[in-house]
């Protein structure tokens, strides 16, 4: 019995095509202990002195191995195999597992050396190769920086004209800036209506005292107007009730900014219809106060006209030469805002 | 062709949906001074919106420039791409897919100043001028879109991470140059459409892949990726076997679209 359970163990090994998953079945298998002893020593000394001649071999031979060329390192896993069939016990099982372990590590340095002959593409490699080339022979700085800020700055100067990138457009003379987006100044028109609302209520203290300049303006404005229609009285007064040259009345010899000023503040009694332009016999225009506040009602009654009055400073100098006007009617005016030279002059006279 | 289509409300059609001869309408509805004015304007907002290399929206052409004539955005592309060609040598693209509705500007002429200063030192040449920041930035485009290239046209991310590391320039650590490096190549370049960062599916946790994006293919040619990385290595090109046969592919489709 023993003896055919030997031959079916021997059928096993030698049915199993790679090596190694048998050499178990040996010590597992319970009824082989009679078939183990059985074993010739003599027999196993043969496969263990064959195992050690082939690693021997291995070691010695390894380049001849290892070349891709060479057909050696097959022949010798083919010595294995053929020892491997007569492998019963542990022993000999390890001497066979380590010569295997040789014969592999020997074909994975076969295949390395199959790559020489075409290029694999290995990004490690790329990437030291890079370093020593945007270093260009320098000697690398440190460890920590492989490739400099500068470095990379030149990598990118000579790869640019690899890239068809369209150009960015920019002026040429720059652009202005931006700045911080102007808040809206919302508080005038509340102060106007505010001041309005508080005049007889002393109780409510006006809030917005911050933006009195702006309110300050356009009440300047009504007091000027109403200082000019004195003026104008006074002056039709002194005219013996004759209608005033407008470019008398409006031109201030000294300073154009004075004169626009005049005009602007002139504007608004025609507006308000206290004054009367008209032209004269030689279409040189005229202006006298209107006596009736009753004709306000005809004015309104009048069909509105509008009329847009000009004066660039070339031609307020001709004015003021050809009326020779040498002081002006109306009083020069202290402006809270950057002066022209001109009437810094007049003040500081 | 009939106008069988109800609109209910013509202000909100995307141009997209605008037909030929609609957009045709639109644009002759204009006077001659508008549409002059019209295109010059779409022509300098196409060139400006391009400063960040971000694609540019039909929605904010129409917004922007065209306003109340959206309709006719067809006929004043097609113009706008003309003036861009004819005046500055740059080509308008659009854009399909997923970034459909889209477009980026190329450039069509010669920027390398090299081999003529070289035949002549003398010459007084103004090449396209970039800023610092700028040339970093396509050195290290130019070493990525190298690298997935030479690897396949693909790369997996922790082999790219991988890579860059040994180049110093680490995902987990604040670039001198590069601030935020794995923002800088998931984000900026992918919007810009240099690079492709997709998911694989089924892995967890995720990874990802780079290839090279829309506007990478339309701005550089493999081969030059090719002559760069085998200059480096002092190869031919043909030794890269595989790599240099997509190179010749390319170059196969080229030559059949530029005959066509």
């Amino acid at each position: 019995m023993a003896g055919v359970k030997r031959k079916t163990n021997t059928a096993n090994s030698n049915a199993s095509a790679s090596h190694g998953a048998e050499s178990d079945s040996d010590e597992t298998s319970v009824s082989t202990t009679s078939y183990l002893q059985n074993q010739n020593k003599e027999e196993r000394l043969r496969i263990r002195t064959g195992y050690r001649q082939l690693m021997g071999t291995l070691v010695e031979q390894k380049h001849d191995m290892i070349n891709p060329e060479s057909t050696s390192l097959t022949e010798a896993l083919k010595t294995a195999n053929d020892l491997n069939k007569d492998v019963k016990m542990p022993r000999e099982g390890a001497l066979d597992s380590a010569t295997i372990l040789m014969i592999s590590n020997y074909g994975r340095m076969k295949v390395d050396n199959l790559k020489t002959d075409f290029l694999k593409f290995e990004p490690i490699e790329y990437a030291e190769k890079l370093i020593s080339f945007v270093n260009q022979g320098q000697p690398r700085q440190s460890q920590d920086i492989a490739i400099s800020n500068q470095g990379w700055i030149n990598l990118g100067k000579a790869s640019q004209k690899f890239f068809m990138k369209s150009p960015a457009f920019h002026f040429m003379a720059g652009s202005f800036e931006r700045g911080e987006p102007v808040k809206k100044v919302r508080r005038a028109p509340d102060s106007q209506r505010l001041d309005k609302e508080n005049l007889s209520d002393k109780a409510t203290v006006p809030k917005q005292m911050k933006s009195f300049d702006e309110s300050d303006k356009s009440e300047a404005t009504t007091a000027e107007v109403e200082k000019l229609l004195d003026l104008l009285q006074k002056l039709y007064r002194e005219n013996e009730r004759n209608p005033i040259c407008y470019f008398e009345f409006v031109l201030h010899p000294e300073s154009f900014s004075q004169t626009v000023e005049n005009m602007f503040y002139t504007s608004f009694l025609v507006r308000d219809g206290l004054a009367n332009i008209k032209l004269d016999d030689e279409k040189l225009p005229l202006i006298e106060p209107i006596q009736n506040p009753e004709q306000e009602k005809v004015r309104k009654n009048l069909p509105h006209k509008q009329a847009v009055v000009s004066l660039s400073p070339q031609e307020w100098k001709e004015l003021v030469e050809v009326y020779k006007i040498t002081d002006p009617l109306i009083p020069t005016r202290v402006c809270s805002t950057l002066d022209s030279s001109a009437t810094k002059k007049m003040r500081m006279k | 062709m009939p106008r069988t289509n109800k609109q209910p409300d013509n202000d909100r059609i995307p141009s997209s949906q605008v037909s030929a001869t609609q957009a045709e309408k639109a644009h002759s509805s204009m006077d001659r001074g508008e549409q002059e004015k019209k295109l010059h304007d779409l022509v300098q907002f196409l060139l400006i919106m391009d400063q960040k290399k971000l694609p540019i929206k039909k929605l904010d052409i129409n917004k922007q420039v065209l306003k109340e004539h959206s309709k006719a955005l067809p006929v004043m592309m097609k113009l706008a791409e003309e003036k861009l060609r004819k005046i500055f040598g740059i080509e308008l693209v659009s854009l399909e897919d997923k970034q459909k509705g889209t477009y980026i500007l190329v450039n069509t002429l010669d920027t390398d100043v090299d081999e003529q200063l070289e035949s002549d030192p003398n010459l007084t040449l103004t090449p396209v001028d970039w800023s610092d920041e700028n040339h970093a930035k396509t050195g290290l485009l130019m070493v990525v879109l190298s690298a997935i290239f030479m690897n396949g046209e693909v790369m997996v991310d922790s082999q790219l991470y991988h890579m860059l590391r040994k180049l110093k320039v680490d995902q987990d650590v604040t670039h001198p140059v590069f601030g935020d490096v794995k923002k800088q190549l998931t984000v900026e370049f992918v919007r810009q459409g240099y690079l492709e960062y997709t998911r694989q599916p089924n892995t967890d946790p995720p990874v990802f892949e780079f290839r090279w994006g829309f506007r990478a293919k339309k701005e550089i040619t493999k081969r030059n990726c090719l002559d760069f990385v085998s200059q480096l290595y002092e190869k031919n090109p043909e030794e890269w076997v595989s790599q240099y046969q997509v190179v010749v592919e390319e170059e196969g489709e080229e030559e059949e679209s530029s005959a066509s």
